[in-house]
């Protein structure tokens, strides 16, 4: 939907709702995250929104999580991945309830490995109406923290956008549009690690992963439309109330309750 | 470093308009690809493509087998596997639903490993940039080898 949010509600719908197996979900919503981030970043890459550096660097860390967080889906029992989803669902929630957020002004410190690997930029913000120079910091932290966020994506099949953004606005401190739309470019890729574990492993089930696709694909577009029109604070509830719903449900899926 | 360039140019035209003089920070009017350019027509055509062949696939599908479900099962092998086995069944014959949404699964997860591929060389000849370079072959490694990986 906004490149955060829509991916992680997809494995409980189909799982909850439509009686798919949760790794056969999983697979099919990794292979559709490919689709619907490689789509919203060609344009952000194109308006040089994106930070093409910061996403190389981070991708080195997060496609080896997406590798292993695969393995470990694959070899777990589905309790164990409901209680994940669960505990991001739920974390989710508690991210969105207390909405951190760095500072308003563009950072200018950094530190120097960031200097070294060229972690910075400048991008033309619309809202503001002029070019907004930055300069990205904690590389080494930002590098380890996005491996976890990787190994989320590649376990749930899910992008992690929320998490991504999260690492980039408080860690490395980029301009927020700058975090979202690199975060979309790094999920792409990610998607692909974690996509191929699934495929190898015969989880890539034609009738769930094509409907997905198509269906994710198309239901982006109208999610962004609607999602334009409703205030930032509907949207915000909308989202608090379904991730809620849908965590407790998966943990007590996870516990054997349900 | 940075486009200094970009700063001083207060008439606000659109983004299309202030991309060249921008140049992508890239120091001095230097020629050649933009990386942000191709890697976003890499990426829009890929996702484009593969969704007209998923899209035709289950259209074709539809027609031959009078469901909507597309009810059959990929190779429980690795995408090179994957590609060498719908490459063999498009030579057998015409194109069925399964083979057609087969390429567009393909396609897609070709498209972020192309997109890597490219920046590579963007990389390497047209940014001139070691650095980068370097990370971007380690992200193609570890992709190639997923791409490898068994069951």
């Amino acid at each position: 939907m906004t490149g955060q949010g829509g991916g992680v509600l997809l494995v409980p719908f189909l799982t909850l709702f439509m009686g798919v197996p949760v790794k056969t979900a999983i697979a099919a919503s990794i292979v559709s995250v490919i689709a619907t981030s490689s789509g919203s970043a060609s344009a952000y890459v194109r308006d040089r929104v994106s930070n093409i550096k910061v996403g190389m660097f981070l991708e080195m860390f997060t496609i080896v999580g997406a590798l292993v967080g695969a393995k470990i889906t694959l070899s777990s029992g589905a309790h164990v991945i409901y209680l994940m989803f669960g505990a991001v669902l739920l974390g989710s929630f508690v991210v969105l309830w207390l909405q951190p957020h760095a500072g308003e002004a563009a950072n200018t410190r950094q530190d120097r490995l960031s200097a070294y690997l060229e972690l910075e930029g400048s991008y033309f913000d619309q809202a503001a109406g002029r070019n907004i120079s930055y300069k990205a910091t904690n590389a080494a932290l930002g590098g380890t923290l996005m491996f976890g966020a990787g190994l989320i994506a590649g376990m749930l099949g899910i992008g992690a956008g929320a998490l991504k953004v999260l690492i980039h606005d408080l860690v490395m401190r980029l301009p927020p549009k700058v975090s979202t739309t690199t975060s979309n470019f790094i999920i792409g890729v990610t998607a692909l690690a974690g996509a191929s574990a699934y495929l190898a492993a015969g989880l890539v089930d034609p009738a769930i992963a094509v409907p997905v696709i198509v269906g994710v694909t198309a239901g982006s577009r109208v999610g962004t439309r609607i999602l334009v029109k409703m205030s930032n604070a509907a949207v915000r509830k909308f989202f608090m109330v379904v991730l809620s719903i849908l965590g407790t449900e998966m943990v007590l899926r996870g516990v054997g309750l349900l | 470093m940075s486009s200094t360039d970009g700063r001083n140019d207060r008439t606000h035209r659109p983004p299309e308009g202030r991309e060249r003089e921008r140049g992508s920070g890239r120091p001095g009017g230097r020629r050649g690809p933009d990386i942000e350019i191709v890697i976003s027509y890499i990426l829009i055509a890929g996702v484009l493509t593969s969704l007209v062949l998923i899209v035709a696939g289950l259209g074709v599908y539809a027609a031959e087998r009078r469901s909507i479900v597309p009810d059959y099962t990929l190779p429980r092998d690795n995408l090179y596997a994957f590609i060498a086995f719908t490459f063999r069944r498009l030579l057998e014959g015409r194109p069925t639903g399964e083979s057609l949404m087969d390429l567009g699964i393909i396609v897609l997860m070709l498209t972020p490993f192309i997109r890597v591929l490219m920046s590579v060389f963007l990389f390497a000849f047209a940014e001139r940039n070691r650095k980068y370079t370097l990370i971007t072959l380690w992200v193609l490694a570890v992709l190639a080898y997923s791409l490898f990986l068994r069951g």
